[in-house]
């Protein structure tokens, strides 16, 4: 992709300055309410309550996260979420890695019909199925438990993470997977010795693109992990606004590492991600 | 023979080709196509216990749609997904071109502005929460400040307001998402369109509004659709911020079915209004499609 961009910008003109201005008012406007999340999370209690509030901490504490990652119920939402994210991700790849083998690779009657069906349910609202899916996790009395969870979350990882890897696959040169028919191997050999580590680096970043899904998800867990013990990160930290227990300055910090871990992931593999999403649109 | 060879070969293509997306295939199926039909089907019955269902017929319908309530949630939902939508295109459109261009320090920046997209929507809502605060909020501060209020606000307790606050925060957190696809079609521009347009004298306005724009136009359609399907969609921001109240001031479709369902236990009732929601989508997607697509003949 060719990119010059210097459709608003003469060269070297009046005009660089206010660019430069603009884009700084724009940055300071969109990251503030993050910034004020960890100003906010390192403030004492006595300052948090100032009016007018002090822009930078006069006396700079890491006590609220000291105090929040010593609540053993946040430990416990973190603790549910870690493993629900990891354990949706896991089966996600294997389920997606396998249905983009199949749509980008194989030849077949269907094959874009049942890709486009996947695709498109992904649109239908999910507030449209809770009650059936709630009823079914009742009956199979998964309710309240990780894999329970874990199958609702296949409905927003699988379309997405299905129709990436399709698109790798499909990068792969044909000579490449016919070589490796002609020595006898087997479509599913084929797909684990050949097409899967030629695209590791998409898995990794479809991976990534699973895990932060799961992890910022709240209307699923809300409804199926009522219980206190079973909450995820979202539900549960929620529940503690408005607690006296909890002050605000120490969920701030409950906030911040709930962010830090998907933006992390996210940066690393933002480039990947980006070029995935914009490249169907584009073409 | 060799006919028949080949045929067979098809055979098992076919086979080993859907033996591979069956799980993908299976788990929407049975997670998300089913259910869709069970609500249909649980809109005519009321859940008595976990065993019993009694057919009702279109009594949960009619009970929604006498709600008193009923019109306000249909106004606010078009008020939240209209409001969120529009400025969350404009603002996605605006950063988009700014970022567009070839400074220094860009790339940190057009990295940075993704950080609302990235924040769990609830956590989002914590912050936007704190930072409405009607005692200790920074956002009285500032607008104190500006001289836009004269005192402190409750922004979120008041009916009149509080949906709108709850639209500031949903533009925050989505915007990026319009941004990247505005971004990525702006660098797939040729860029000798403009040169040649400078060439002709067309100033900045005139090279955005006749070439980048149009240039554009496929993707602004893609990405208002998706826009306003997910927003419709979206339930964390408003619950999370106020739970559809105070009173029902700020309820949606989405929020309203979460409370039939989940605080009052009515199944039936929340599924004839899901329903009535699903519904409103299909028919919006629709004719949206219908649109684009004739006048997609008529040029």
């Amino acid at each position: 992709m060719r990119s010059h961009g210097k459709t608003l910008l003469a060269r070297g003109s009046w005009k660089t300055p206010l660019i430069y201005l603009m884009i700084i008012v724009v940055a300071v406007v969109v990251i503030f309410p993050i910034f004020w999340m960890l100003i906010s999370s390192l403030k004492f209690t006595k300052e948090l309550f100032v009016k007018p509030p002090t822009w930078i901490p006069k006396t700079p504490t890491l006590s609220n996260y000291q105090a929040i990652l010593q609540n053993p119920l946040f430990l416990r939402y973190l603790l549910n979420s870690v493993i629900v994210a990891l354990l949706t991700t896991g089966v996600s790849i294997i389920i997606a890695a396998l249905a983009g083998y199949g749509w980008g690779k194989m030849r077949f009657a269907g094959r874009n019909a049942t890709a486009l069906f996947v695709l498109v349910s992904q649109m239908l609202p999910v507030v449209a199925v809770v009650i059936p899916l709630f009823q079914i996790l009742r009956k199979l009395l998964l309710l309240n438990t990780y894999p329970g969870l874990m199958l609702t979350y296949l409905v927003y990882t699988i379309p997405l993470s299905s129709w990436l890897l399709k698109g790798f696959f499909q990068e792969i040169p044909e000579e490449i997977i016919e070589a490796a028919k002609v020595d006898g191997c087997s479509h599913l050999h084929t797909f684990i010795r050949i097409a899967l580590p030629l695209v590791r680096p998409a898995v990794a970043a479809t991976a990534i693109y699973c895990f932060i899904m799961s992890w910022q998800e709240f209307f699923f867990a809300l409804s199926f992990m009522y219980d206190d013990e079973m909450k995820t990160l979202t539900v549960g930290i929620l529940g503690f606004m408005g607690q006296y227990k909890v002050s605000w300055n120490e969920l701030m910090a409950g906030s911040f590492i709930s962010v830090l871990p998907t933006a992390i992931a996210f940066f690393f593999v933002q480039k990947h991600f980006v070029e995935g999403l914009t490249k169907g649109a584009i073409k | 023979m060799i006919v028949q060879a080949k045929t067979k070969q098809r055979y098992r293509n076919t086979l080993s080709g859907y033996l591979f997306i069956l799980p993908a295939l299976g788990v929407m199926c049975i997670l998300m196509l089913y259910p869709l039909y069970r609500t249909f089907f649980m809109s005519l019955y009321e859940e008595l216990s976990a065993q019993r269902l009694v057919f009702v017929g279109l009594k949960n319908f009619k009970e929604v749609l006498t709600f008193d309530y009923f019109p306000k949630t249909l106004l606010n939902t078009v008020i939240w997904t209209g409001g969120v939508v529009v400025f969350q295109f404009l603002a996605g459109l605006g950063v988009a071109a700014l970022l567009n261009t070839k400074v220094r320090g860009i790339g940190l920046v057009s990295s940075l502005v993704l950080i609302p997209w990235v924040t769990p929507g609830v956590i989002a809502a914590i912050i936007w929460t704190w930072l409405y605060h009607p005692l200790y909020g920074v956002l009285n501060e500032i607008l104190q400040f500006l001289g836009i209020v004269e005192s402190y606000k409750a922004w979120l307790a008041e009916p009149k307001v509080a949906l709108w606050a709850i639209v500031v925060a949903g533009i925050w957190k989505g915007f990026p998402f319009s941004m990247i696809m505005f971004l990525a079609g702006m660098k797939a521009i040729p860029q000798d369109l403009y040169e040649a347009a400078k060439v002709d004298g067309a100033n900045a306005f005139a090279r955005f509004w006749y070439i980048t724009v149009p240039s554009l136009a496929p993707i602004f359609k893609i990405t208002l659709l998706l826009l306003t399907i997910w927003t419709f969609n979206y339930f964390d921001l408003v619950y999370a911020m106020t739970r559809g109240g105070p009173g029902h001031s700020t309820e949606i479709l989405a929020t309203l079915i979460y409370k039939l369902a989940f605080d009052h236990w009515r199944f039936g009732s929340a599924s004839s209004l899901a329903v009535i929601m699903f519904l409103i989508l299909a028919i919006f997607t629709s004719v949206y499609v219908l649109i684009l697509t004739r006048r997609r003949k008529e040029l």
